[in-house]
This record gives C-alpha cells, sequence and structure tokens, in this order.
C-alpha cells in the first residue's frame, strides 16, 4: 500500500502545480512578418510623479492586481511561445505584483484556448498568447468552430513579431526569386493547409499568377524544413530562427522577404509587397498578407476587460517587453522583439476584417 | 571524449541525479510524463551554468522511458505515450505472478536501448545526418505497412474479428482534423476532436480501465498465480532475459533508433513497430502478447534508444525529433548555443556531455526503479476491492492530465466500456491498438508519398526498395507455403499399411 499511498501523494502534489501539457507535437509557429519595429522604449516601472488628475484610477487598477493569480492561456506548448510567454511571466508578476500561472490549453490550432477565454470573466485576470495571423485568419475565413469576434475582444499588445521569408534548398540552383517564379515544377513544402506556411506560398501563387505545388500534410515546421533539405520538397515560407543555420552553412537560400520592408536578418532580400512591380489586386492582396503577419503574437483578452485594468495590462506588457534579460534571451534565441500597444494592434486587426476577397478566398477552408 | 569527461563534476553529477529522481516520480505518475518534468525544472536549467542546465535536461529526457513503464507493467496503467507498448505484455506477466521479471526486465531494456542509443549517437553521428535525409515519405510508409505485416501475423484469434479490430483502430485514427486538406473528418461540431482521439486516455479506458472491470467481476487480485520465484530472482531473471533475448534487445534498440534519427513517425509508432518487427524475429512469437517477455524488451529498447536517435536532427539540424528535444532545442538556443553542423566542431564537449549524460541517467534510472521493484510489484497481490477504486481514480486523473479537457475523460470511460465488451467477445485489443497508432502516419506518408513524388521512386531509393522486397517476401510466403503444400506429392510412408505388415514392424 506504501507506494500506492506515494503515488496519490505525488497526485496531490502535482495537482497544485504548475498544470502544462506533456504531447506537445510542434506545429509550425504561425509567425509573423512585417514591421520588426524597434521595441518600446523604457516602461515606467509602477512609481510615477505626473498627471495627478489620471493617477488615483490607474494606481487604483494597479493596486487591484497586487497577490493576485494570473491565468494566461497558452495554446502552443513547448515551442517558442511556450518559451517567450516563460520569459516574459516574472517580469510581468514584478510589474504587477501578481503571480502567473501558465494554463495549457492546446487543441484545434488555438481555438480551444481562444473560445475558452471569450467565457471567462473579464476581469484581466484571464488572457492568453496566440498566433495573431492564425485567429484572423480562422475568423476571415469562417473556420468551422471560431466561438470569438475579434472585433470584441480585447487587445492588450503584441509581443514579438518574427518576420518571414522565403527559402529555398541549395540544390534548386535558384538565386534570385525571378527563378522561382520562371520554375513551373516548383514544391513548395507545408505543415498543413490553414498554417501560415501554406497562406505563404498560396498568396505568392496567386499574386505571381504561378502554377506551383503545395505538398502539404507534414505536420510541423522542422518536419518541413527537413522535406527541404531532403530535396522532397524546394522551398517555403518561413521565419528566420529556425533555418539561420542552413542558410548560414548553404543548404537553404534566402530568395524573398514577405513584408513591406526590408529587414534583418536579411535586409538585401527584395521585399515581396514593393520590390516585384504589384499593381491592383495583386498588390492588395500582398499587402493584406504581410498586414496579416504583422499581429505577430499577441496578448488578447476576452472582451470587456475594463479599460483601466486593461491599460494597466498594456503597461505590464510594455514593461516586461524592455526589460534586458528577456531582451537579451530573446536575442539569443534570434526572436524579434516587436512590442506593439494594444489600441494600435487592434486597429491593424479591425483593419483586417475588411480584407480583399481575393484575400479572404486563399484563406479557404 | 575526454572533454566531456571533464565536465563530470560533482555538482554536475548531483544535478544528474537530482533530474532523475525528480523525472522518475513524475513520469510514474499517468499522463504527466517527461515533458511535464522538463518544463519544472526550466528555471532551473536557466539559473544554472549551461552544462549543468542543459544535463538536467537530457537526464531527464534519458528517464522518461524508463519509469513510465512502472504502472504499465503493475496496473496496465501507461504513465505516458511511450509506455503504451509494454503494458501489452508486461501487464499480462504481473497477471501471471511474474510483475517482478517484467519491471527486471523493462528497466534493464530501458538502460541497454540507452546505452545503445547513445553509442550509436557517437559511433555514426556524421553519417546519420546522411542517413535522416535519405528516410523520407516512402521510406516511412513501407516501415510501417512492413510493421502492420508484422501485426497481422500476431493474430491468434479469429482472423475476422482481428481483422475487424484492426480497421476499427485505424478507422478512429482517422477522426479529427486532416492537416493536408483541412478537413475535420467525425468530429461532429467537437473542437476537442479536432486533434483525434487522445492515445493517453484511450489506452488508459481500453486497458486499465476495463482490466479494472475485469478484476471487478472475476474477484481477487490482479496476479492471480502465486509466484514460484521470490522477487528478487524474478528481477535477475529479467535482468537476464535481455542477454537471453538479445535478438528482440537489438531489434527494439536499432528500430528506436531509426524512428529517432528521422522524426516522421513519432516515437508513439516506434515502439510499435520495434514491437511488431520483434515478434517476426522471437522463437516464440505465440506468446507475444500474452505475456512475453520479448515484447517488453523491444518496446522497452526502443522507447530509450530513439532519445539517442533524436539527438541526431536535433543537433545537427536543430530540428527537434520530438516535444521533449524542441524543449531541449529551445533551451539551448535561449543559452545561445547554435545548432547544425558547427555543433559537431565548435561544441564537441556538449556533444559528449550529452551522451554520457544519456548514459549515466539510463543507469542511475534503471537502478533507482530496480531498487524499487521488491516494493512496487506488492501491488499486483492487493485484493482487487481495495485497489480498484485507487487505480479508476488514478486512470480518471491521468486520462485528464493528457490536456485538462473533460472530453479525456468521457474517452477514458467510453474506451474503458469498449476494451471491457471487446475482451468479453474475444475482439483483440492490442491489433486494434496498434492500429490506431499506425492508422494516421500511414496515411501521412501514402500521401506525402503521393504529392511529392512519383509512385514509381521507389525503384530509385534503395532503402525504400529494400522495405518493399521485404513486404513482398513476407506476404508471399503464407501464399508460397500454401501452395508448396499442395503441390508436393503426398509421401509414402503416411500412406495406411495393411494390418500384418504394421504387426511385423
Amino acid at each position: 500500500m506504501v507506494p500506492v499511498i506515494a503515488l496519490l501523494l505525488s497526485l496531490l502534489v502535482a495537482a497544485c502545480g504548475d498544470d502544462t501539457g506533456q504531447q506537445a507535437e510542434e506545429t509550425e509557429d504561425p509567425q509573423d512578418v512585417g514591421e520588426p519595429t524597434e521595441t518600446a522604449g523604457e516602461a515606467e516601472p509602477p512609481e510615477d510623479e505626473e498627471e495627478p488628475t489620471e493617477e488615483p484610477m490607474e494606481d487604483d487598477a494597479l493596486a487591484s492586481f497586487s497577490g493576485q493569480t494570473i491565468d494566461i492561456l497558452l495554446p502552443y506548448p513547448g515551442g517558442s511561445y511556450d518559451q517567450i510567454l516563460r520569459e516574459l511571466s516574472p517580469h510581468m508578476e514584478e510589474y504587477l505584483d501578481a503571480s502567473i500561472n501558465i494554463d495549457v490549453r492546446e487543441g484545434a490550432g488555438g481555438l480551444l484556448a481562444m473560445n475558452h477565454m471569450m467565457n471567462v470573466p473579464a476581469d484581466g485576470l484571464t488572457f492568453g498568447i496566440f498566433s495573431g495571423p492564425g485567429v484572423v485568419a480562422a475568423q476571415l475565413r469562417g473556420a468551422e468552430g471560431v466561438q470569438f469576434d475579434l472585433s470584441e475582444i480585447s487587445y492588450i499588445g503584441r509581443v514579438t513579431n518574427d518576420p518571414r521569408f522565403v527559402f529555398v534548398g541549395d540544390h534548386t540552383g535558384h538565386e534570385t526569386m525571378e527563378d522561382v517564379i520562371e520554375d513551373t515544377d516548383f514544391q513548395w513544402a507545408s505543415s498543413g493547409v490553414g498554417s501560415t506556411d501554406y497562406l505563404d506560398p498560396a498568396v505568392i501563387i496567386a499574386v505571381f499568377g504561378l502554377d506551383h505545388e503545395i505538398i502539404t500534410g507534414y505536420g510541423s515546421g522542422p518536419e518541413t524544413i527537413l522535406s527541404i533539405l531532403s530535396e522532397e520538397t524546394d522551398g517555403q515560407g518561413g521565419t528566420a530562427p529556425e533555418r539561420l543555420t542552413h542558410v548560414d552553412s548553404g543548404e537553404m537560400r534566402v530568395m524573398m522577404a514577405i513584408t513591406s520592408e526590408p529587414v534583418e536578418p536579411f535586409p538585401d532580400a527584395p521585399v515581396f509587397a514593393t520590390d516585384f512591380g504589384l499593381e491592383g489586386d495583386a498588390l492588395a492582396v500582398a499587402q493584406a498578407h504581410t498586414d496579416l503577419q504583422a499581429m505577430g503574437r499577441p496578448l488578447l483578452g476576452p472582451p470587456g476587460i475594463p479599460e483601466d485594468r486593461l491599460e494597466v495590462l498594456r503597461d505590464a506588457l510594455e514593461y516586461a517587453t524592455a526589460q534586458e534579460a528577456f531582451l537579451s534571451t530573446m536575442e539569443e534565441a534570434e526572436r524579434t522583439v516587436a512590442y506593439m500597444r494594444g489600441d494600435e494592434l487592434e486597429e491593424i486587426a479591425l483593419g483586417l476584417l475588411d480584407a480583399p476577397d481575393a484575400f479572404v478566398e486563399l484563406l479557404g477552408d | 571524449m575526454l572533454e566531456g569527461f571533464l565536465l563530470l563534476t560533482p555538482m554536475m553529477l548531483f544535478w544528474i541525479l537530482f533530474s532523475v529522481v525528480l523525472s522518475s516520480v513524475i513520469a510514474v505518475i499517468p499522463g504527466l510524463g517527461g515533458m511535464f518534468a522538463m518544463v519544472l525544472m526550466l528555471p532551473l536549467v536557466y539559473a544554472l551554468p549551461t552544462e549543468q542546465g542543459l544535463a538536467i535536461l537530457v537526464a531527464a529526457l534519458a528517464v522518461n522511458g524508463t519509469a513510465n513503464t512502472i504502472t504499465s507493467i503493475l496496473l496496465g496503467l501507461p504513465g505516458s505515450a511511450q509506455g503504451v507498448a509494454t503494458l501489452l505484455d508486461g501487464y499480462p506477466m504481473t497477471k501471471n505472478g511474474e510483475g517482478a521479471r517484467a519491471l527486471g526486465a523493462a528497466m534493464t531494456a530501458s538502460a541497454l536501448g540507452g546505452l545503445l542509443g547513445a553509442a550509436a549517437l557517437v559511433a555514426v553521428l556524421p553519417l546519420m545526418r546522411a542517413l535522416t535525409l535519405q528516410l523520407r515519405s516512402p521510406e516511412f510508409f513501407l516501415l510501417i505497412v512492413l510493421a502492420l505485416l508484422f501485426m497481422a501475423q500476431m493474430v491468434r484469434q479469429s482472423t475476422t474479428k482481428a481483422l475487424i479490430a484492426a480497421l476499427l483502430g485505424v478507422s478512429l485514427s482517422f477522426i479529427g482534423l486532416e492537416i493536408s486538406t483541412g478537413t475535420t473528418r467525425y468530429t461532429f461540431g467537437q473542437l476537442y476532436l479536432w486533434e483525434g482521439i487522445q492515445i493517453i486516455p484511450l489506452v488508459i479506458g481500453m486497458f486499465a480501465i476495463t482490466e479494472m472491470l475485469l478484476l471487478l467481476g472475476k474477484g481477487g487480485s490482479i496476479a492471480n498465480v502465486v509466484p514460484t520465484t521470490s522477487a528478487r530472482r524474478q528481477i535477475f531473471q529479467g535482468i537476464m532475459d535481455n542477454f537471453r533475448s538479445w535478438r528482440a534487445l537489438l531489434v527494439g534498440s536499432v528500430t528506436g533508433l531509426v524512428v529517432g534519427v528521422a522524426p516522421g513517425v513519432g516515437s508513439s509508432a516506434g515502439q510499435f513497430i520495434a514491437y511488431a518487427q520483434a515478434r517476426k524475429v522471437s522463437r516464440h512469437p505465440e506468446r507475444f502478447g500474452l505475456g512475453s517477455v520479448e515484447g517488453i524488451i523491444a518496446s522497452d529498447s526502443a522507447t530509450n534508444s530513439v532519445d539517442g536517435g533524436a539527438l541526431v536532427p536535433t543537433l545537427t539540424f536543430g530540428i527537434p525529433g520530438s516535444p521533449s528535444m524542441a524543449l531541449l532545442l529551445a533551451a539551448m538556443l535561449a543559452l545561445g548555443i547554435p545548432v547544425g553542423p558547427e555543433v559537431l566542431t565548435d561544441f564537441s564537449h556538449l556533444v559528449w556531455l550529452f551522451v554520457l549524460v544519456l548514459v549515466i541517467a539510463n543507469l542511475m534510472a534503471t537502478t533507482l526503479c530496480l531498487g524499487t521493484t521488491k516494493w512496487l510489484v506488492k501491488i499486483s497481490y492487493i485484493r482487487g476491492s481495495v485497489l480498484v477504486p485507487p487505480v479508476l481514480l488514478l486512470a480518471l486523473w491521468g486520462a485528464y492530465a493528457n490536456s485538462t479537457h473533460i472530453g479525456d475523460i468521457v474517452t477514458a470511460l467510453v474506451a474503458g466500456v469498449v476494451g471491457y465488451v471487446m475482451e468479453k467477445h474475444g475482439y483483440p485489443r492490442t491489433v486494434f491498438l496498434i492500429g490506431f497508432v499506425l492508422g494516421l502516419p500511414l496515411e501521412k506518408h501514402f500521401l506525402l508519398w503521393m504529392r511529392a513524388y512519383e509512385w514509381s521512386v521507389v525503384f530509385e531509393r534503395p532503402i525504400a526498395l529494400l522495405f518493399l522486397l521485404v513486404i513482398v517476401a513476407v506476404a508471399v510466403r503464407p501464399v508460397y507455403a500454401v501452395a508448396a503444400r499442395r503441390l508436393r506429392p503426398p509421401r509414402e510412408d503416411t500412406e495406411p499399411r495393411p494390418v500384418e505388415e504394421n504387426k511385423s514392424s
């Protein structure tokens, strides 16, 4: 009986501890492109002296978080979202004087977590980190299972925004994006329909009027990379961190930045929205796609968080993303910290809800 | 290698032991698994010196495939997805009063599989990189077909019932979001089902809950045979089984290594492939599923050797071979260690450290688990009326811990009832489970093969062609045997002789 009691005691201890999942299948990070804006300036720690007429409300709102437990939903355990959130949390805890519990809610590409968030109290004590492009695309295409409305949710802010590029395998011999466009047998690798690495080639094919094939169903970003290295496929859209070593070793090459302007770490790569003479509908679709990527990895909350508490959360995020420890960890992981305040992010999201029909059709279902 | 040894300071060994103990305790608890232990230790990883932090993670990786088999064997309750295949023979052995032998065999196989995986990592790392690139969708598809063929030959019961069970398992695996088309299949509008039927609650229900229901029905304890040898002697017997059944050990270790090297099949499927192949080379294949120690050895050695293999794509490509590897990779990048070909030259001391940690952690975990086996095995002799309630509670908690969704509990309960019915009517649950685990990877790699290549590419790829030839040989062999028997002329000495001739002989 002793081992059974020990097991049950362990069960009790574990149940009281951090609740993280363990079956995390590494899905392709539906990562983001666009303007990797500079990190925000130093956010003020909670002590402030100006504007006495607003202070009492802000202080009250900030004080209301003190000693509280905040649940941050994590739809994608084990990957970059997990890492970012765990690096971010201690700094937000410091600012808010609260404790943060990471609540893993994986499933349905993040929709389970989003839908769960729509039903929690709008007190600012529960919110989540999501794939901005993923949730916007899901709503735009009317995906089955969507129970949220991006025009109603609370936008805390964007944390990171890794630019996306077109990578091709060295075996293709392609030197420029024009070579890719002219290659009628080009095969793109994608982890799955609906993922960002599917949308990249789908938009490129539509914009340039190509007859390329998208080989989809790999299930994860790493597998798509392996498919290129093994010459099973020819190229893909993706972010830099996971592919930088392969570019440096010459196994992969960068053809284009799927952005609106030159970005690191490949500032010399031609820019999708500006360097290919796109006009009319093609330009509108390209711009919509880059705007979609600009959503990045945001913190989003349920509809109706009181404005003062929402502002406190935005300040906390701004503070956390400005901390040297967080910035250096992200730099070592080659993640682009690109803080954007929630109200600005909301403008982008609402603008995307009016995306051109041609773009929405590409999102498919 | 010397540079790796130089990193093994007393403090390093302390942290490895710490990780082994903590990970072992967590791995035993159903539904948690190695990832949970690794995540718990992440803050420590970043606080310690780089080498010690990474050693903690690698040690946790190594242990996950060891301790998680304890509940699989003793209670039919898998500690994680990596402990599923072990219960197919481990739990029957416990029922036969050989639980200690099963644990001894499993722990030793875990250690030896881990050691072989580490040795292979060292010996053939440069070659492994090339192998990783050679194993693509055609090879994976044919490998899985081969495993299914071997599985088909495991059938002892009615072929029709086995076929139904297998098809049911494969069909169930297709529930969920089909990623290559974005189509949901049989989800009935439930988001929970987008990820498909989860294997942990399914196995918990179909094996643990079913077995507890059966135990309540028959009475007594799990072990219904009084052992004729002591637990200590059985443990030793289990250890020695690994050397007597070296074929199963070799097949399991090599299979795990190959599965780990080339991500695309998954460690859950890999343990079943190893299981099926071990049955093929066994001298007593009829015992598989009834309490064959070879089945345990094959699946457990595969589970642990997969870690050594999975380090290959993780270190040389920056491509994690499993979710645990993804966490290790993230930690390495956060600590400023690049991954890629240069890790073998610029950070060779870390590569050697990982190898040594895999060896040491496997040995520590095995020693720890074997040391507690004598007491753990007593669980199997507890009266069912006492044991069943806490085990059911543990089972449901383990199912819920999978993804903290109520759907997991429902899955476990339904699977428990279905498993009970299957058992009562002679439909093999083992065959069902193997079909379930291999169904989705089979479809995935078939579709990728057909999309990325021409079907005839199999004749241009040596490894795929080899697999195909083996498949043909295995598939044709029974037909050939039947045809040969029919064509063979009847032997003269089998003809009945007259009575007087019989008397004279």
